[in-house]
């Protein structure tokens, strides 16, 4: 009896401050935008009335942009996902071997990850409409000449080339990490019975980082999922829309055109996505995954 | 803290009047009341006596330091009020004032764009019909704030667009008249390209510019701009065969074909800046430009004159102007009297009006209000020069559905990106229109 009430006290203090959290700014907002989702709320008035699924039938059937945006993302996501992973691997794999200035190198990669992505967004949109320009007038390089963020295709490789540089040095940090905990026995054993370096690679170390690459693959594709502010500064979806996260269709649906909830609405649907999308990966992933 | 400590002494030192603070303290104690004890002001007003905060909540950032200047003038004449003015652009503003007021905490006054603005935000706004500075303030200007017969907020600031031109580079060009046609425009610019001189500096990587000032060329000269929109509503008219929609293309398109450098790469500080460092000879101007275009470069010589899609000379020879903000007063603020004394003091009040002209710096709302060319900047004289003579027509876009401007903006740019020609774009708008108009 009394070690029950013990433990639920401890359970409380313990527990306790974490899940008020987790109700308030998670729980509670979560079921309010589902509320309001069925709703013709504007955002502002203070009469509105219920819609139930209309508003979900409206954003899925009535609503291109809603659907495009949804396209343009995923495809962003599976471009980003995977430079970001091959090329976050392929870096942390040459800053485990022996090299000079080793530390030097990782602190370089990692440094655009300590900025945030609006103003990563401000900055590079000023390299891509000033800088570009002026190197391609001083060069007359047609890779400069275009207006790289004022055409759909550029201002697509622009978000990739921006997130990818920005979300790098987080991924290299992660494989690294399980690079170096790979016991070298294993690979000094691997040499011995003569694998080649492809071999060593593809049969040892891989296997043994898939901790790693669910985690790297998890992260890059939520947030990438999610991207909003690097969208929102370095094209805010120009040209003519073109590359509108869904994040921001949402914002801009709830917030600009005063659509709140429509806007809910589509949240909502994002969200189930987004847990889906996520899901799958990780359950994908998790199958590959090996102990030494 | 120091401050609600401080709050909590003089509440218990005070007596009557300081109860009288604490009552009203719980609620405007976070914008920190200055803590300086209350003098009976010089001003009559009883309710002036009690000390008080006032929240603004004002979309024009781009006049943040006139507002500070602002809070040091009105505290100084009213030693017991406390400005707390807080300022917001464009969309952002919006979002934060739905959140201030969804957290219970919305402003005494805040700023409102107009007729679409204001069927959003009427529920939350005090009724203001029947005050003093109705009478005071230019014709038709109550018209975006008006509901069901009800003013709902003082007209604050208004704003005027048109073309601005280099004069240095007409003289050069040898155009001694400033364009009155669409045939006058093209001569103008054959002239500036003999000259060696680009034509246009247009901002088409955005959608403001194209959603908001292109599409309201054709809209505003529409011979009864409200008819049409109300005719676009229920379907008797169509984008597709209103002509001065086509005529607007055509002046899109003559923009773009001319423009200094590919239009979709210019966004809008790219513009005015642009503009100002002499690459193009035309481009269009608002009087919000004017803090940007004097810091790129100061002293620029420039002319404002009429946007022309088509040949009627009468039509075309006009600029735009609108009331850009009204101050609205939060219905459930519990200093409303003060917030109403504010606004009096700003419409009649020798310092109110002097501020106005000389740090705030936009196009006069009331009548008789002397301006100067020197504090109204370029753009803005020449603005009022049209005014003046009456030449001017009104802005529609803030009668549009929300978020057409975006919308029409985008269409626009594709026909620029050469995605659409003219025919489909014309029916691009008008499926945009069905879209967003339901």
């Amino acid at each position: 009896m009394r070690k029950s009430l013990f433990e639920a006290i401890r359970q409380t203090v313990f527990m306790g401050p974490a899940v008020l959290v987790y109700v308030t700014i998670l729980l509670i907002p979560l079921l309010l935008g589902l509320y309001y989702s069925m709703t013709d709320w504007d955002g502002a008035s203070s009469s509105y009335s219920w819609v139930g699924f209309g508003n979900y039938k409206e954003a899925l059937l009535d609503d291109p942009d809603f659907v495009y945006s949804f396209w343009f993302t995923i495809k962003m996501t599976l471009v980003i996902a995977l430079l970001m992973n091959l090329i976050g691997f392929g870096l942390a794999f040459l800053l485990t071997k022996k090299l000079r200035f080793r530390n030097l190198w990782r602190a370089v990669f990692f440094l655009p990850n300590v900025l945030g992505g609006l103003i990563l967004g401000f900055l590079w949109n000023f390299i891509f409409t000033k800088v570009f320009e002026a190197i391609g007038e001083a060069t007359n390089w047609p890779l400069f000449a275009i207006a790289w963020l004022g055409n759909e295709h550029t201002a697509f490789w622009s978000l990739v080339i921006v997130s990818v540089w920005h979300g790098l040095g987080y991924v290299m940090i992660i494989y690294i990490a399980g690079l170096v905990n790979i016991p070298t026995e294993i690979r000094e054993a691997a040499q011995i019975d003569g694998a080649t370096g492809w071999q060593s690679l593809t049969r040892i170390t891989l296997p043994l980082i898939m901790a790693s690459v669910t985690i790297c693959l998890f992260w890059t594709i939520s947030s990438t999922l999610r991207i909003f502010d690097l969208n929102y500064s370095l094209t805010a979806g120009g040209p003519f829309g073109s590359t509108e996260s869904v994040a921001m269709n949402i914002y801009y649906e709830a917030f600009r055109d005063n659509n709140f909830g429509l806007g809910s609405a589509k949240a909502v649907i994002f969200f189930l996505v987004v847990v889906v999308i996520t899901a799958v990966q990780v359950i994908l992933t998790k199958r590959k995954e090996v102990e030494a | 803290m120091g401050k609600r400590k401080k709050a909590v002494a003089f509440a218990v030192l005070g007596g009557s009047l300081a109860l009288a603070l604490a009552g009203c303290g719980s609620s405007n104690n976070d914008g920190g009341s200055g803590a300086a004890p209350a003098e009976s002001s010089s001003s009559s007003a009883s309710a002036s006596a009690e000390k008080a905060t006032l929240n603004l909540f004002l979309n024009r950032s781009e006049s943040v330091d006139a507002f500070k200047k602002l809070k040091e003038i009105y505290e100084a004449a009213y030693p017991n009020i406390t400005l707390n003015i807080e300022t917001g652009q464009g969309g952002e503003f919006n979002t934060n004032l739905k959140t201030k007021f969804a957290a219970g905490a919305g402003p005494d006054i805040f700023t409102n764009s107009g007729f679409t603005d204001l069927d959003i935000w009427v529920d939350k706004m005090e009724d203001l019909t029947g005050s003093a500075w109705e009478s005071e303030v230019l014709d038709r200007s109550l018209d975006g704030i008006t509901k069901d017969g009800k003013v709902y907020g003082y007209p604050l600031s208004m704003e005027g667009y048109g073309f601005i031109y280099n004069k240095d580079y007409f003289a050069k060009a040898g155009i001694a008249e400033v364009p009155k046609t669409m045939t006058e425009l093209k001569e103008a610019v054959a002239k500036l390209e003999a000259a060696g001189i680009k034509a246009f500096v247009p901002d088409y990587a955005n959608f403001y510019v194209p959603g908001v000032f292109e599409t309201n060329n054709a809209v505003a000269k529409q011979p009864d701009p409200d008819q049409f929109l109300a005719d676009l509503k229920s379907g008797a008219a169509k984008v597709t065969d209103n002509p001065l929609f086509s005529d607007m293309l055509d002046l899109v398109q003559l923009q773009a074909d001319h423009a200094s450098k590919n239009p979709m790469s210019i966004d809008y500080t790219g513009m005015v800046t642009d503009f100002a460092a002499g690459e193009g000879a035309i481009s269009f101007g608002c009087s919000c430009s004017q803090p940007l275009l004097d810091q790129a470069q100061p002293g620029f010589e420039i002319g404002v004159f009429g946007t022309p899609l088509n040949d009627d000379a009468d039509l075309n020879d006009r600029v735009f102007v609108q009331v850009s903000s009204y101050l609205a007063i939060n219905k459930d603020s519990k200093v409303k009297e003060q917030a109403k004394q504010f606004i009096d003091w700003l419409y009649s009040s020798e310092e109110g009006r002097e501020w106005y002209v000389k740090d705030f710096r936009y196009l006069p709302v009331l009548k008789g209000l002397e301006t100067d060319a020197a504090s109204l900047g370029t753009i803005g004289a020449g603005i009022k020069a049209y005014m003046d003579q009456g030449k001017y027509l009104a802005y529609e876009y803030p009668k549009y559905p929300e978020g057409l401007t975006t919308e029409w903006g985008d269409t626009l740019i594709k026909m620029i990106a050469g995605k659409l020609d003219k025919q489909q774009t014309l029916e691009e708008l008008q499926a945009v229109w069905e879209k967003m108009s339901k």
